[in-house]
């Protein structure tokens, strides 16, 4: 039958928008990095929550996740501006809690930018040193990882690392987002060689090469179980599968996907962005859900979870008793079973790549989020400086002396141990969106009617955009409460850092109320910036 | 001499909710001039379906709506109209023939488009009858010409195409709609040349440069206001080793006559993702960008005094 129209369109100048579904998805998937996650998860999980089912923290996470999913996708549907939660919640709750809560993100971004780096460094460069080192027979190499895993040199290559990506901001988006989706495949390659990798090997295999490894590297024989001796010499029990364990992993579960809603704050550049958001978003959930189902379980059969949970003991209880010369990541183990330095670079790179784009997109939205407080003069105009190509150095240059300045705390003063919270200070701002989600049918009637189809959806007469809200606060109320049950992996809870914390966001408030007096006199009044006309 | 506060939206490519909000921005804003750029028509038609049992049938926005009752109809209505498109109801025969038929076609885009107007108009001059502000509505390059005759009736809006207007408090507006050739041939758009001596005709008028506004639909060639995806002949996209290409497509006589006149300010649209500012010599140029199709009113509130831009910046309203 023959398909009738479905619109007529006259000739007209067109409305084009840069990034597709393609490249939202790419955007996406890079900026929860599974690379990061790949690394070190294990080991947290290992440490942190004995007894949890890593594959069932997974779905878990991934369920749950569903809703921060709905929560930001259809609100970025809705309302397609970057900004994030500056634009949600500055448009259906009040624009200084839009302003504060996306500050407070920002804060977590800098400080994520500066973590980020650092393991880039310590858990790819160094490990790769280290397993290049063995696989050739070169003990130099081994040598330097140890030098290149040193708090002097993380920071100067860490601190290269971010500025180099401050660099790249000024580059035209459209080169941007082709190196995003070119690096994306290649990191994608990588992964694939990563899973091969294990895939080939078996315990029997794993034992003998991490053995003799450890032999070279430090003279210790039988290092496999000296490992597991060491970890129940200082108190480390063989762990039995807990339920209880695995609630508690939630933050964990849902970390190794924190964001794939990243796209959301560069929302004005996504084409069909009603569309296109929440299904790219959806899509990089399902991505995440099937490499992590397939990477770990291979892990876990390869390397052994008692083993793994023996390494996450000791590096929590006395990391000096870990027998090697790099850090216990997923990398040192690849590039040990690899073989060969060909295999081991493809990994490598694709390790790397994983945190590069990921510093990239932080780095990315951490500037289109100042140039929209500065476009709305809530930052002096002067961050709204761009060049030629519209790319805002300013704003890049402020992103990278912060990330920088937050590096050197973490690397050299015991400031971050007291202090900063990571999991808690954009957890905050997560879960003050929920409000913006369950609200904004009943506060903006007429921008609701504009959301995703499905958004609009009703289940038992509620509209599923609110069910998310409400969904994505049960998330975030988990997160926080498990926060401050473990400590060891959000950061530290203490009347240090719970100040810290909420300093952030009461800054956020007063930044907003004085730029708010300034400007108004001088005849600009904030509060119209988002005053929604009568649409009557 | 006195403050004048202006507000400056454009592209509501027949959005009824953002002409709505546009009739609120003197009272709300506090403006004494309220302006909007050009491209006041739309752009797509969305068929209702008649059908046999005296039902309706459509395809907005990815959903497909089966209406059976005169409510759920008048709402899609509204909905289709406050994103800038014509909901037009006819049976499926007649459907068949507007495809088949461009010229019938066209017929019913300008139809429609006066019928909009022809309302927009009504309801203006209903609401604006105790409102101070100046109201200024101009046809952009997209806009075909028979809604001029239709703004011509309006008695509280005013249509500034081709005019030097004294807008108040010592200051002069030059407005033109029209916009150097785009790939698609729109009804107002006209070769470089042309364009430059139809704005260059204006300029004797102007008492004070140095309190002047050039009102130009167009934004100035090789700015940040007028980066637009490259096209080929066939209207494709142009993709490059680097990706997508963008292209400056704004005009070189706009840019020229800038440079040569040095108004006090540009407002300029267009390009709906070019929203920003851009400073050729002492003229600053801005273009708010356009989100008609949610419902989004975007502008710029700008405050002059005497040969100076007291302040500005972006609304979404």
């Amino acid at each position: 039958m023959e398909e009738k129209p479905k619109l007529f369109v006259r000739k007209t100048s067109g409305l084009i928008r840069e990034f597709g579904l393609l490249s939202t998805f790419a955007f996406d998937v890079i900026s929860y990095s599974v690379g990061i996650c790949v690394l070190v998860s294990p080991l947290f999980v290992g440490g942190l929550f004995p007894g949890a089912s890593f594959i069932q923290m997974i779905f878990l996470g991934a369920i749950l996740t569903v809703f921060n999913v709905g929560t930001y996708g259809w609100l970025a549907g809705t309302m397609p501006r970057s900004g994030g939660e500056y634009v949600y919640n500055g448009r259906v709750l009040h624009p200084a809690i839009g302003f504060m809560s996306n500050w407070g993100f920002a804060w977590s971004q800098f400080l994520g930018i500066a973590i980020y780096a650092s393991w880039a460094v310590n858990y790819v460069v160094a490990t790769t040193l280290a397993t290049a080192g063995y696989v050739l027979d070169t003990p130099w190499a081994v040598a330097l990882s140890e030098t290149v895993a040193s708090p002097t040199a993380t920071w100067a290559l860490g601190t290269l690392i971010v500025w180099t990506i401050a660099l790249l901001q000024l580059a035209p988006v459209r080169w941007l987002k082709q190196f995003l989706n070119v690096g994306y495949l290649i990191a994608t390659i990588g992964s694939v060689v990563i899973i091969v990798v294990f895939a080939m090997h078996s315990r029997e295999s794993f034992v003998p090469i991490f053995n003799d490894f450890v032999l070279k590297a430090k003279g210790i024989p039988d290092a496999y179980n000296y490992v597991l001796s060491t970890a129940l010499a200082q108190g480390f029990t063989i762990p039995e599968p807990s339920a209880y364990m695995t609630l508690l992993s939630i933050p964990m579960g849902y970390w190794i996907f924190i964001g794939l809603t990243y796209s959301t704050y560069i929302g004005a550049e996504v084409k069909e962005p009603s569309k296109v958001q929440p299904l790219a978003i959806f899509f990089s959930l399902v991505f995440g859900v099937i490499f992590y189902v397939f990477t770990f379980g291979l892990y876990y059969e390869v390397v052994g979870s008692q083993f793994n949970d023996a390494l996450g003991f000791l590096n929590l209880a006395n990391p000096e008793a870990i027998p090697l010369p790099v850090p216990p990541v997923v990398s040192t183990f690849s590039g040990l079973l690899a073989g060969n330095v060909v295999t081991i670079a493809v990994m490598s790179v694709s390790y790397f790549l994983w945190i590069y784009l990921l510093l990239i997109c932080m780095t990315t939205i951490c500037v289109r989020m100042i140039f929209s407080w500065s476009f709305d003069r809530i930052m002096p105009a002067k961050l709204t400086t761009v060049t030629r190509y519209g790319t805002p150095w300013v704003a890049a240059i402020i992103t990278a002396i912060a990330s920088s300045i937050l590096m050197t705390l973490w690397m050299f003063t015991p400031y971050f141990q007291y202090v900063t919270n990571y999991i808690v200070i954009f957890s905050i701002a997560f879960w003050i969106t929920s409000w913006a989600a369950i609200l904004l049918p009943f506060r903006k009637k007429e921008l609701f009617e504009l959301a995703p189809p499905m958004a609009k959806k009703k289940i038992a007469g509620v509209p599923l955009m609110v069910i998310a809200g409400i969904g994505n606060m049960v998330l975030f109320s988990l997160i926080l409460y498990s926060s401050f049950m473990l400590p060891a992996f959000s950061g530290p809870v203490g009347v240090g850092a719970i100040s810290f914390v909420v300093g952030i966001y009461l800054s956020g408030i007063i930044i907003f109320y004085i730029a708010r007096a300034i400007r108004r006199s001088r005849g600009i009044d904030l509060d119209m910036i988002y005053t929604e006309l009568p649409p009557e | 001499m006195a403050r004048l506060r202006l507000f400056f939206g454009t592209d509501l490519h027949g959005s009824d909710r953002c002409f709505r909000k546009f009739l609120h921005t003197g009272k709300s804003y506090k403006v004494d001039v309220s302006v909007i750029g050009g491209d006041i028509t739309g752009k797509v038609i969305i068929p209702i379906a008649e059908k046999s049992d005296g039902s309706y049938q459509a395809h907005f926005l990815g959903t497909d709506y089966f209406l059976k009752t005169r409510d759920q109809l008048e709402e899609l209505e509204k909905k289709i109209r406050n994103t800038g498109y014509y909901p037009y109801r006819a049976g499926e025969q007649e459907f068949d023939e507007l495809a088949s038929d461009s010229s019938k076609m066209e017929a019913l885009f300008g139809r429609l488009m006066v019928e909009r107007m022809t309302e927009w108009v009504s309801i203006a001059d209903e609401r604006l009858k105790d409102d101070k502000t100046k109201y200024y509505v101009q046809p952009g390059n997209d806009d075909p010409f028979v809604v001029d005759a239709v703004l011509q009736r309006s008695e509280r809006i005013t249509n500034p195409e081709g005019k030097v207007i004294d807008i108040g408090q010592g200051f002069e507006m030059a407005s033109s709609g029209f916009a150097n050739v785009t790939p698609w041939n729109c009804p107002r758009d006209i070769p470089e040349e042309e364009l430059e001596s139809k704005i260059e005709s204006m300029m004797s008028q102007v008492r004070n440069m140095g309190n002047c506004i050039f009102n130009l639909h167009c934004p100035p060639f090789d700015t940040l206001l007028d980066k637009a995806p490259k096209l080929d002949k066939d209207l494709r996209l142009q993709m490059g080793l680097a990706g997508q290409e963008l292209v400056s497509v704004g005009s070189t006589a706009v840019r020229k006559l800038i440079e040569k006149h040095q108004p006090l300010v540009g407002l300029h649209g267009h390009i709906h993702e070019s929203k920003g500012v851009a400073n050729i010599g002492r003229t600053l140029c801005i273009n708010p960008g356009s989100e008609y199709s949610e419902g989004i009113l975007r502008g710029s509130l700008i405050q002059l005094k005497e040969g100076k831009v007291e302040s500005y910046y972006f609304l979404s309203g």
